[in-house]
């Protein structure tokens, strides 16, 4: 079947081209308009119960996009008039911001932070220093006062050592556009030079408005590496053809693929650049396949006769079946991410499975039938000559499959494995380390990030829902007192810097009515008690104030948890000890309901992502092992393949173990779209071996000739992308650096087990879908003497047959040989 | 050999499907588990309002919101939370050794023990049906006890607190704290200048006219004659005649602001004195000084005559209140907001830093 789709494809290679083209032309219109950005809203697991939470409270108690700015004084603390007015320019710059929610703009100089006051006429609500600014040292001093002894603002938004300051804003999600957000509130604080005074800025919408601003310089490194992986692949493979038909197979399928998405909306996460050179690495590896078997098909027509269409269509007919295999298996594989409740990966699993099954045209199809128009097939662009160096390497490959040394291989790759599985274990499921992985440490981002959490209770929120439908519930004794304890408890955690809720301040408003006495700082014995208490704290409030604390009708309160970092473990342990509250401390009216905030959102991606990952690895072996057996029909074939993939990710696994790279929503993309990409190296190389076996050849020959065409492609693919990919190291997002590694261990792992363990587990268990239903233990006719040689194809040696028994072990070597007994005809 | 053979193979056949059996199993029954060993909470949180702390030598006893009641054995060093059978607020602790003690709080409870608080059980006193807060609980010799709280409570027992009667009707006003002279006359303040005075153990009590309308809430007394009553707004009275007539010490004009460096006082000018809430005032015979704390970190000093008063704040960020102060030997220990030790050359010293 191949060669009758191979030689019609080539027939009608003006039009196949010709449709491919026109094809090209207009995705690229559509390719050019796709979306680069980060959508929040897909990086949350919308059916997880946190999520739900977040979802319906985060417009009252707090969104995920909280951006906190420090006000830090150099000398002295905060009570001067220059700082002062850089806090009031911040805070009345953002309420110019898009999409900023000005109801919770939280500073100082905003009406949000007040004084409760007993008076001769009652209680008495001012905020702490709006309008006016303080001047004179008395009104300064007044402040101080006022804040200190107010713990809602003592601890909360001024530090302990009263040198900073803090302002929160929040956003309307729906509204917010990182990238703007990014701009208007750096350009904002950029704006701010006083002397003595820093400003430091937290927060989601500046952390990815930071992976925006290092866009042109990520895209440049890939434009770098590209242009590597030309001059690389111009070096090696010494033609026109095998530097540009790689590139325009890469080409063709990016475009086809980002057109394609973008008819159906999906937009481009910055974060997944290392995917998309995954998979463009894939087009490239299977084009390189396919130019240097057609180089060999070209070496064998004697000189003088070449006849370029009849090469390229052997060649095409003879990679077919290994390459449909390997795009099918790759984008089974990837296909599977789809079923994890992250929209951002349902999306990106969408995308890489066009993609990936693009290749299939770009590479597999065009690359075969642009090679048929080639002129000179025989000629080199340039005398350099490096083909020796793979020679050497495969000629050890092979040395390694077939000699008694291939025990050692295999032996070495059971070790590796299990040495790695145990490492693989350490993975941490969220943040590994504090601060934010996608930037360096020494970044600016994470050093404000350390100064804030260092001097604040934390920047990190999670609010946890109390109450219930009922109104006023949350004015009862019984849910506040809870809130009370719960708070408690949840302060005892060392990275919880501190909590607040509604039942932090009834006490206070208490006190400040029974005459300042401390003795009854206590919330009121009734629910009456406690609505005449929040009633006096809401006099004279504006709409909004309320919010952080509880929802209008009253039903729901919210305790807000101060998180110090946003690490897996931390976020974990918090959410079990939230658990173990609420196991221990039941509520008879209302209930307890987990999570909002960031920290909330994050605690549901975490719980899910790896459950989800390992399931997808589970599924996309199993669809490996089905996609197998039935195209070999054994489910030998299956557990071979599989040898590959588990071992690349067990060492993907142990690798970010090792690095501290923790399986956070960022790093699961790149993690769960490596699961099934690499297989094709090792399809490529067995299916040659047994079409070698099928064609007479004797079993070490035919792993001398695979490995020698097949594994020179893998060979050549691999070092060129490896390094390219690696250029990406340099890369100002630490992310992206580290995921560039990520990608080149993928290749690495995945070449190394194809050229050096898939040959010698070939030899060492001669399964029955690659030899065929053969007798091996009988000597047969048609065997071949140790010493026998075979032609060799050796792109670039003038001499194309070379002796191949040279160095193999005579008396491991049993001469072997089957009936060419069919496995399946074409 | 063809069944070993075929066991292989058979062996072979099934990885993958085990393999994926397994990873399947995880995937979908298998979460990460918390790391890391239960939290402890240390015995004093940041959360805590300890409203007495009471020591002992080296024993130092402090009472609290949400039932909490904490001891240390060495001088503040180290302290453990003692478990009680209520969690309502417990307002004061009074002891008349190491081991037995009383302790009063809202809700009319009262609590006793005998063994130094390792086990507490409730005290049999009578409720009113208004509001039953104690304030405050004074132990004297051969078991007698004074208590007294919201809605003119004045109770008393004569059994190291196991058992308690009503030495007065309650009345709508909070009576805030209690005290025996020299002499046995029992002197009690409360809410709206309230001063009463008994002769006769609690048997009659007599309402005295107190110079100010605002609430006195601590009074104390250097001998049977002298004594100082203090409350909100940084109101001092001073008596002579133990209780019957008092003058205001001091003066209610507003002075600049409590800003002095930790220990050093502002001046030793009468006229210095606060206009923070008063909260405490103790006689300290050993080293012959009045001592008071309050709202804001304030702290007061007066020589026996009780005229000239120094005041400050404990340390220049500490603005915790404190409602509790304990003669130590070379000083005095506070307990509010925060607990700690004020020694006599002005060092302010915090127990358990947070």
């Amino acid at each position: 079947m191949s060669k009758n789709v191979a030689s019609w494809l080539i027939r009608f290679r003006i039009w196949v081209i010709s449709i491919i083209v026109l094809i090209t032309l207009v995705l690229s219109y559509s390719a050019i308009q796709i979306e680069v950005k980060t959508v929040f809203q897909d990086l949350l697991p919308s059916d997880h119960e946190y999520v739900k939470t977040h979802n319906k409270f985060k417009e009252t108690f707090g969104g995920s996009n909280l951006v906190t700015i420090m006000v830090e004084s150099g000398q002295g603390d905060i009570f001067q008039p220059h700082v002062l007015a850089a806090v009031d320019q911040i805070t009345r710059g953002l309420q110019k911001v898009s999409a900023v929610n000005p109801f919770q703009i939280v500073s100082l100089a905003s009406k949000k932070l007040k004084e409760v006051k007993a008076s001769t006429s009652g209680i008495e609500t001012k905020p702490l220093m709006w309008p006016d600014l303080p001047e004179t040292e008395a009104e300064l001093n007044e402040l101080r006062e006022k804040v200190l002894r107010n713990s809602l603002v003592y601890g909360p938004y001024v530090s302990g050592d009263l040198t900073s300051t803090l302002i929160t804003v929040d956003f309307i999600d729906r509204l917010l556009d990182y990238e703007t957000a990014f701009n208007e509130i750096s350009s904002l604080v950029n704006a701010i030079d006083v002397p003595n005074v820093k400003v430091r800025v937290v927060g989601d919408p500046m952390l990815y408005g930071w992976v925006n601003y290092y866009l042109p310089e990520t895209l440049n490194l890939v434009l770098m590496a590209g242009l590597i992986l030309c001059l690389l692949l111009f070096v090696i493979n010494r033609t026109w053809r095998g530097t540009i038909l790689p590139l325009i197979s890469g080409f063709v399928s990016a475009i086809w693929a980002l057109g394609i998405a973008n008819l159906i909306g999906i937009n481009f996460d910055p974060l997944v650049i290392v995917i998309a050179m995954l998979i463009t690495a894939r087009a490239v590896s299977h084009s390189v396949q396919i130019i240097t078997r057609f180089d060999e098909e070209v070496d064998k027509i004697e000189s003088g006769r070449e006849s370029v269409s009849f090469a390229a269509n052997t060649t095409l007919s003879q990679l077919l079946r290994p390459g449909m295999l390997g795009i099918a298996t790759d984008a089974c594989c990837v296909a599977v991410v789809a079923l994890s409740p992250i929209p951002l990966l349902q999306k990106l699993a969408l995308l890489a499975v066009v993609w990936v099954s693009t290749v299939a045209i770009s590479s597999i199809i065009l690359t075969p039938v642009l090679l048929s128009w080639v002129k000179h097939p025989r000629g080199y662009a340039h005398p350099i000559n490096v083909s020796w160096l793979i020679h050497r390497l495969l000629d050890l490959c092979h040395y390694l499959s077939v000699s008694k040394m291939r025990y050692v291989m295999v032996g070495w790759t059971v070790i590796v494995f299990f040495v790695c599985g145990y490492f693989a274990l350490g993975l941490k499921v969220g943040d590994a380390n504090p601060g934010s992985p996608i930037l360096w440490p020494d970044s600016q981002y994470n050093q404000d990030s350390a100064a804030i959490n260092g001097k604040f209770q934390g920047a990190d929120r999670m609010f946890i829902v109390v109450g219930g439908d009922t109104p006023d519930l949350a004015k009862t004794p019984e849910i506040l007192q809870s809130m009370q304890q719960f708070q408690r408890f949840m302060e005892v955690q060392p990275e919880v810097g501190g909590t607040l809720s509604i039942s932090d301040v009834l006490p206070s408003v208490n006190r400040t009515l029974r005459e300042g006495n401390p003795r009854y700082e206590e919330l009121g014995s009734s629910q009456d008690i406690n609505g005449e208490l929040l009633y006096m704290f809401e006099a004279g409030a504006e709409p909004g104030d309320m919010d952080r604390f509880v929802d209008t009708d009253r039903g729901h309160a919210s305790v807000t948890l101060f998180f110090r970092d946003r690490q897996g473990e931390t976020i974990r342990t918090a959410v079990a000890r939230i658990n173990e509250f609420i196991d221990d401390n039941p509520l008879t009216n209302g209930e307890y309901q987990l999570a909002g905030g960031l920290i909330g959102v994050i605690a549901a991606v975490n719980e899910v992502i790896l459950s989800g990952q390992l399931q997808s690895i589970a599924y996309a072996l199993l669809i490996l092992v089905v996609l197998c057996t039935v195209v070999y029909r054994s489910s030998m074939a299956g557990m071979f393949f599989m040898v590959p993939v588990v071992l690349s990710n067990t060492v993907t696994f142990s690798f970010m173990s090792y690095m501290g790279i923790g399986m956070n929503i960022n790093t699961v993309p790149v993690a769960a779209l490596g699961i099934g990409l690499g297989v094709d190296y090792a399809l490529y190389i067995v299916d040659r071996i047994k079409q070698e076996l099928q064609n007479g050849q004797d079993d070490k020959i035919a792993i001398e000739l695979a490995l020698h065409s097949a594994g020179k492609g893998v060979v050549i693919t691999a070092f060129v992308l490896i390094v390219s990919v690696l250029l990406v190291y340099l890369s100002s997002l630490k992310f992206q650096a580290e995921m560039g590694l990520l990608v080149a261990l993928w290749l690495t792992v995945s070449a190394f087990t194809a050229l050096f363990v898939m040959p010698a587990m070939v030899y060492i268990f001669k399964p029955a879908f690659i030899y065929g239903n053969a007798n091996l233990s009988v000597p047969v006719s048609n065997n071949r003497g140790v010493n026998d040689s075979v032609p060799v194809p050796n792109n670039g040696n003038a001499n194309t047959s070379v002796p191949v028994s040279t160095n193999w072990d005579a008396n491991s070597s049993m001469p072997v040989s089957r009936e060419t007994a069919e496995v399946i005809n074409d | 050999m063809s069944i070993l053979n075929l066991l292989t193979r058979l062996c072979i056949g099934i990885t993958p499907w085990f393999v994926i059996a397994c990873l399947l199993y995880v995937g979908l029954f298998v979460k990460p588990q918390p790391v890391g060993s239960t939290v402890i909470p240390t015995a004093i949180e940041s959360r805590d309002r300890f409203y007495s702390l009471v020591a002992l030598d080296s024993v130092l006893w402090a009472v609290g919101a949400d039932g909490k009641i904490v001891r240390s054995e060495d001088a503040g060093e180290s302290w453990h939370v003692q478990s009680v059978p209520v969690s309502t607020h417990f307002q004061d602790i009074t002891v008349w050794d190491q081991n037995i003690a009383v302790v009063v709080g809202n809700e009319g409870v009262v609590l006793h023990t005998s063994d130094g608080g390792n086990t507490w059980q409730q005290s049999d006193a009578p409720l009113n049906d208004v509001e039953n807060k104690l304030l405050d609980v004074k132990a004297y010799a051969n078991g007698e006890a004074w208590a007294v709280g919201a809605f003119g409570t004045l109770l008393f027992s004569r059994d190291y607190g196991h058992t308690w009667s009503y030495a007065r009707e309650p009345a709508d006003f909070i009576i805030n704290e209690i005290t025996k002279r020299d002499d046995g006359g029992l002197v009690a303040v409360g809410e709206f200048g309230t001063i009463l005075i008994s002769e006769n153990k609690g048997t009659n009590w007599q309402s005295i006219t107190a110079p100010v309308e605002s609430s006195l809430m601590t009074i104390d007394f250097q001998n049977a004659g002298t004594g100082v009553a203090a409350g909100l707004e940084g109101v001092l009275l001073k008596t002579v005649d133990g209780g019957f007539s008092w003058i205001r010490v001091g003066n209610s004009l507003a002075f600049q602001k409590v800003e002095a460096n930790p220990g050093i006082a502002f001046s030793s000018d009468w006229r210095d004195v606060t206009t923070e809430h008063i909260f405490s005032i103790v006689w300290h015979e050993e080293l012959n000084r009045w001592f008071g704390v309050g709202t804001k970190g304030l702290w007061l000093e007066a020589d026996p005559t009780a005229i000239s008063w120094q005041s400050g704040r404990l340390a220049p960020k500490d603005l915790a209140w404190h409602t509790s102060i304990s003669k130590i030997k070379d000083g005095v220990v506070l307990g509010g907001k925060n607990l700690g030790r004020w020694s006599k050359d002005h060092q302010w010293l915090v127990f358990q830093e947070l």
